[in-house]
């Protein structure tokens, strides 16, 4: 190491990191893969929202899907989001896919930002899952079969992504110490060299 | 180490889309400024996108987070029903913001700086 390398110089910080991945590309990619067949199914029925196809396929509930799809719940959220609500969800399952896979093997402490984002976005599908499960059965009085299948998709990805996000959050806790700059801190939480004063400037 | 950058291809691909959409939703008739807006998003998230494989400046693509919210924000001005070029420039400027987020050497298993 060259003296004087603002590159090299710094403290390099060392955390634990557990001989589990929690953050594993395997169990990712399963969550990819649900995110996208959530993204597929909440395409399908934002299609009938906006009128380009006619009819949902529902073997189970008739036509309580249209009824559903068509609620006067769904179209007022549709009044102020401007856009069909199924839509929106397909937006929020994609970018979960994204986040899913976007990231390197034990990504909670190498970008722990990644994975608290990926964790924020699938709180808020299973969130929002349970509130439209509710309200098919408490408020429509209806229920629409692939409705329930995304929202199995969410309760699935919440599922994959929790021991990610609780190994991050643990991960971040034990780099806080309450005492140090924001930058030393960051820098600790993703294990990575802080620059010297000299480097810096 | 080659990286495969595929949020910035998404980016582009976004971009892309920005660019053509005055061209299918036509909206030129009352909304031209509209129209030359999202032209001109698409040109700088594209070219944002494209900045962010030089490596100094890898962080450009940050600068969509501000394209996705000048396309989707101001389009909240409108009434339901919103027009079609409307509801097409909310859900393209949500999905350059997603896109946006992802960091450009994310499959990178050492980084050595901060702001890489």
């Amino acid at each position: 190491m060259k003296s004087g390398d603002s590159d090299t110089m710094g403290t390099q910080y060392q955390l634990p990191i557990a001989d589990r991945d929690p953050s594993g590309l395997g169990r990712r990619r399963i969550a990819a893969a649900v995110a996208l067949a959530a993204f597929a199914i909440a395409c399908y029925l934002g299609s009938f929202q906006a009128g380009f196809i006619g009819s949902v396929w529902d073997p189970v509930f008739g036509d309580g899907s249209e009824k559903v799809l068509l609620s006067k719940p769904a179209l007022l959220l549709r009044s102020i989001i401007l856009i069909p609500d199924a839509w929106m969800g397909s937006i929020a399952y994609l970018g979960a896919a994204v986040f899913a896979v976007a990231g390197p093997s034990r990504r909670y402490a190498r970008r722990p930002w990644l994975a608290v984002i990926f964790g924020a976005n699938v709180a808020s599908l299973g969130f929002a899952s349970t509130i439209l499960v509710l309200v098919q059965g408490l408020v429509i009085g209806e229920w629409c079969l692939l409705c329930l299948a995304v929202a199995a998709c969410s309760y699935t990805l919440v599922l994959l992504a929790a021991g990610e996000v609780w190994a991050t959050l643990k991960h971040i806790c034990s780099a806080w110490n309450g005492s140090e700059s924001i930058y030393a801190f960051l820098c600790k939480v993703r294990g990575t060299k802080r620059r010297s004063p000299e480097g810096r400037a | 180490m080659t990286i495969f950058m595929w949020a910035r291809y998404g980016e582009i691909l976004i971009a892309s889309w920005l660019i053509a959409s005055p061209f299918l939703f036509r909206p030129w008739a009352g909304d031209a400024g509209w129209a030359v807006m999202d032209v001109v998003a698409g040109v700088f998230a594209a070219a944002f996108a494209v900045g962010s494989f030089w490596r100094p400046v890898a962080w450009l693509h940050f600068l969509n987070l501000g394209i996705a919210a000048l396309l989707v924000l101001p389009s909240y001005t409108f009434d339901h029903p919103a027009p079609a070029y409307v509801q097409n420039r909310i859900i393209a400027g949500m999905l350059l913001g997603i896109f946006a987020l992802v960091p450009t050497s994310e499959n990178k298993e050492h980084v050595p700086d901060i702001l890489d």
